[in-house]
């Protein structure tokens, strides 16, 4: 719940930044432009038009004020005639849940990568503000899980059932849906937001467990995810 | 793209609904009740089942019951329960493996259970039988009780 309230918070802030820069276009400024210049036939268009890194500022945040995983991810993307972005992604995720916080402790350590590509669906109505963009992904992850601390107790019986689970390794891959927009904030820098739906295609399940979190993809039982990137354009 | 910042901001909020925990986390075994000469489900009246051990009754006086759910212990594999008709008293055991099992960040851990084997006095029972030995949280038919029943 935090989360998504920080993630609402951040798209506020974003639909904000982004009135204020449309504010600096007075009326007057707006209609000068003829129409005509802001739409360009892709076909004008050379196809390398350079390379975004990105790194998402949103997860490392959330991760060190909550409860969350803290994950780190950057990104490369080629824009191929400001329409096509194949991106390719990667990141690590550590998750330490403090023992105070239940009867057990879950602790996770992986790395993940995902390859994919964005398209900009308005890419023949450029203009100086940025994009937006419709995308896919498919993702992999390498981590390993241990449960330790457990402690169970029955409502009736005294006693209690101990034990801990490690799974040393385990792996999963999903694909994702996302869309997103980018703001251009100025010089090379930009900005940008992006949810996206995931779906897993398989995990690890061992006899006693399946993982809670994985990286690059969260916690198992959410199918959302959110990044907020800033980004270098490198003509 | 004003427009396209507000979907998104719906679609955050529509994704606030969460996911229930439909797994039971304490691993109770279900036991339904028979009559051992009709061979069809049978309703008791003043039942009480307590733990062999116990103080407290899991089931004191208990009307028209058809079935119990039987907590087995957690840190031991031998359940004992008393069970009482009417001062005519039997004396069902169970021996089962417990397990630790993560379900989900949401749920927790939970106890998963096998009924290796049962066995029972005869006073008020005829008998005592596995349905389904493996507790795992899902509500399942694990024992049959045989009770004696007049014709």
């Amino acid at each position: 719940m935090r989360k998504q309230l920080s993630v609402i918070l951040l798209v506020c802030w974003t639909a904000i930044a982004y009135g204020q820069s449309s504010a600096t276009f007075t009326p007057d400024t707006v209609r000068k432009v003829p129409a005509k210049v802001k739409k360009i036939k892709s076909d004008t268009i050379p196809i390398y038009q350079g390379i975004f890194v990105g790194l998402d500022l949103l997860n490392p945040i959330i991760g060190a004020f909550s409860n969350e995983p803290l994950t780190v991810q950057v990104s490369v993307e080629v824009d191929l005639k400001h329409a096509y972005y194949p991106v390719v992604e990667a990141g690590f995720m550590s998750q330490r849940t403090d023992a105070t916080e239940g009867v057990y402790r879950y602790q996770s350590e992986g790395g993940f990568g995902k390859i994919g590509i964005n398209y900009n669906p308005l890419k023949n109505k450029m203009n100086q503000i940025g994009i937006l963009y419709l995308g896919i992904r498919y993702g992999f992850a390498l981590f390993n899980y241990n449960i330790n601390d457990i402690q169970l107790h029955d409502n009736y019986w005294p006693g209690a059932l101990t034990g801990s689970i490690h799974i040393p390794f385990a792996s999963a891959h999903w694909g994702e849906i996302l869309g997103g927009i980018r703001v251009h904030l100025g010089a090379n820098v930009h900005m940008g937001f992006n949810v996206g739906y995931r779906f897993l295609f398989g995990y690890t399940n061992s006899e006693n467990s399946k993982p809670g979190y994985i990286p690059g993809y969260g916690s198992i039982s959410q199918n959302f995810g959110y990044t907020y990137s800033l980004y270098y354009h490198i003509p | 793209m004003k427009r396209l910042s507000f979907t998104l901001m719906l679609l955050i909020l529509l994704v606030g609904c969460g996911t229930t925990c439909l797994e039971q986390t304490k691993g109770l075994s279900q036991a339904n009740f028979y009559s051992s000469t009709t061979k069809s489900a049978l309703s008791i009246d003043t039942l009480t089942i307590k733990g062999v051990g116990m103080d407290s009754a899991l089931y004191k006086n208990a009307l028209k019951i058809t079935l119990a759910y039987l907590a087995l212990k957690m840190d031991t594999g031998y359940t004992a329960y008393q069970i009482n008709y009417k001062g005519t008293i039997d004396i069902v055991e169970i021996w089962h493996q417990n397990r630790v099992q993560f379900i989900s960040n949401e749920c927790g851990c939970a106890t998963h259970r096998t009924i290796d084997s049962v066995k029972t006095t005869h006073n008020l029972l005829d008998s005592i039988t596995i349905k389904n030995p493996n507790i795992n949280g899902d509500i399942v038919h694990n024992l049959s009780l045989w009770f004696k029943t007049r014709p």
